[in-house]
């Protein structure tokens, strides 16, 4: 059985201007696909709905979240402190899915970042090339991280660092190995220019949706995207049948 | 500590416990990857048509304080879909399934009813008070005459008992709940969602991309005590109540204002656990006051 449990808050710290990464103690092992995420239960008594927040990196009884604070929610969540707990559910939905041999392509845009990192690690440790191609508006996170596991390229909207436009326009400006599959997440007008730009280079593409979720297990049917099966257009759970989808079928 | 008799026997089906699923809350794989579906009194499915509908475009989804916002739209794979999918799978479970069901018409309504009544579907809650449909739903709902129609006809076709599902968005519920006890409903279930909206300050627009949603969650609960209990001073049937249940104590307070059974719905959102944590709750909380029944739990009503 699925279940929802207390995590002990390990650490909950600003690592960018409204991002906090936040280390979770389970009492046992979080057994997380990448690309997978938590419900976190605020338990404020009047936030009710799960907070969905992918998961950065897993390992053995640990969970990493890396969220920006948005809204109430993620506001509420930057305020817990270490020492204190929080309610999470088992890790949801079905995340990315690694080749057997080649080079993965990692693509990610602001808040977008945190779950290829997990992807990162695991693509490496398969004894795959990795290369990270990661936007920001201005600050960076996670670049150390992303520097250990391959590869690191870097846009960012105002210039300050690496390539001076959107993360799509600087893979343009490479070559990419035939052999590449290419796993993203961010937001849509960024996806929705990727898939583009893997149709025409003939790349392989799984992307990571976000979506407004009630329930975030697969019982509301509040989350749908759309794909387009061959012709054939389908609703889909973004929390239950996602997050991640194929690249080429979602309709943007 | 008193030994506890949670059964009931609701417009003739015998369940275990009085607790179900709230239609549109409960999908029975996903529900059951975090709960035993056979610990529950009975499931109510999410709404079904004859044929599959669409439903909104999304965000279908907004909070509020101590609830939330839906426009799902009633989005469901049609009958035959959930013949073989749903109840194929449920059949597995020592459950009774009522089928919440939905249509744009009279004709929609008995067409989805004929297509269930030889299947192993124990009971109907006829859904005529959906705020997130353009037609049909909500439109039978708030209107007497057309309440009556259409539970009229629907009796009519259905092979099995059929529950009324009313609105709160109308003057007076107990006006809708006399016309369908009159046209031989079975039972009547309440509370459907309140019509409500948010605005996002940010883009300027509502925050459903349908506009207006429906508004559940334990803000609501009041509002459906204060219904269950006119609606059960208003007529004989069987109620099924619902609105913002989380925990036992609040199923037994539908309990006494007068409802005979009670669904789980945004509870299970906010809490996968959260039907079969009611039946537990309301367990313990009947072994703690002494209550050895649910007759005995609604008959210590004082008013």
């Amino acid at each position: 059985m699925k279940k929802v449990s207390v995590a002990s808050i390990k650490e909950n710290v600003l690592i960018a201007p409204d991002i906090y990464r936040m280390e979770l103690e389970l009492t046992e092992d979080a057994n997380a696909i990448p690309g997978q995420f938590v419900n976190v239960y605020l338990d404020d008594g009047a936030h009710l709905l799960p907070r969905p927040i992918s998961i950065c990196r897993a390992f053995d009884n640990r969970l990493t979240l890396v969220y920006r604070a948005v809204g109430v929610g993620t506001g509420i969540m930057s305020r817990l402190t270490e020492g204190g707990t929080i309610r999470a559910s088992d890790p949801l939905g079905n995340g990315f899915t690694l080749p057997e041999s080649g080079t993965v392509l990692l693509v990610g845009g602001g808040v977008g970042v945190p779950p290829l990192l997990g992807a990162g690690i695991a693509a490496k440790a398969k004894g795959l090339d990795v290369i990270a191609a990661l936007g920001y508006r201005s600050e960076l996170f996670l670049k150390d991280e992303f520097q250990q596991v391959g590869e690191l390229l870097i846009a960012t909207d105002d210039g300050s660092a690496g390539y001076h436009g959107t993360v799509v326009d600087l893979l343009k400006k490479i070559d990419i190995p035939a052999d590449t599959a290419v796993i993203s997440c961010g937001p849509k007008p960024m996806l929705k220019a990727l898939a583009a730009y893997c149709k025409e280079a003939g790349l392989p593409l799984q992307v990571s949706l976000e979506e407004r979720m009630g329930c975030g297990f697969g019982a509301c049917v509040g989350c749908v995207c759309r794909l387009d099966q061959g012709g054939v257009i389908v609703q889909k759970r973004v929390c239950k049948d996602g997050p991640v989808f194929d690249g080429s079928e979602v309709i943007f | 500590m008193t030994k506890v008799d949670l059964s009931v026997n609701f417009a003739g089906l015998h369940m275990k416990n009085p607790v179900t699923t709230a239609s549109g809350t409960f999908a029975p794989r996903e529900s059951g990857e975090f709960y035993d579906i056979s610990r529950l009194g009975a499931v109510i499915t999410k709404g079904v048509a004859a044929q599959p509908w669409q439903g909104n475009p999304t965000p279908r989804i907004a909070e509020t304080y101590g609830g939330m916002l839906n426009a799902v739209g009633l989005q469901n794979p049609g009958a035959a879909e959930y013949i073989k999918k749903d109840l194929a799978y449920l059949a597995d479970f020592d459950v009774p399934v009522i089928a919440n069901l939905a249509g744009h018409s009279i004709d929609e309504y008995c067409a989805v009813t004929g297509m269930l009544n030889d299947t192993s579907v124990a009971m109907y809650e006829l859904n005529i008070s959906c705020p997130n449909v353009k037609q049909g739903g909500i439109g039978f709902g708030t209107d007497p005459k057309m309440a009556a129609e259409v539970t009229a006809a629907v009796k009519k076709a259905a092979k099995k008992p059929v529950i009324v599902k009313l609105t709160p968005n109308v003057t007076d519920i107990t006006a809708i709940a006399k016309a369908v006890e009159d046209a031989g409903a079975d039972a009547v279930s309440l509370i459907n969602t309140l019509l409500g909206m948010r605005i996002d300050l940010r883009t300027k627009r509502s925050l459903l991309a349908n506009g207006t949603g429906g508004f559940s969650g334990p803000a609501i609960k009041p509002v459906a005590i204060r219904m269950v209990y006119q609606v059960r001073r208003a007529i004989k049937l069987p109620i099924l109540g619902l609105g913002g249940i989380m925990t036992g104590e609040d199923a037994a307070e539908f309990l006494m204002a007068g409802a005979d059974a009670i669904a789980v719905g945004t509870g299970a959102l906010v809490n996968p656990t959260a039907p079969v944590d009611v039946v537990e709750g309301l367990r313990a909380f009947m072994e703690r006051e002494g209550y050895e029944s649910i007759a005995a739990l609604k008959a210590a009503f004082q008013g």
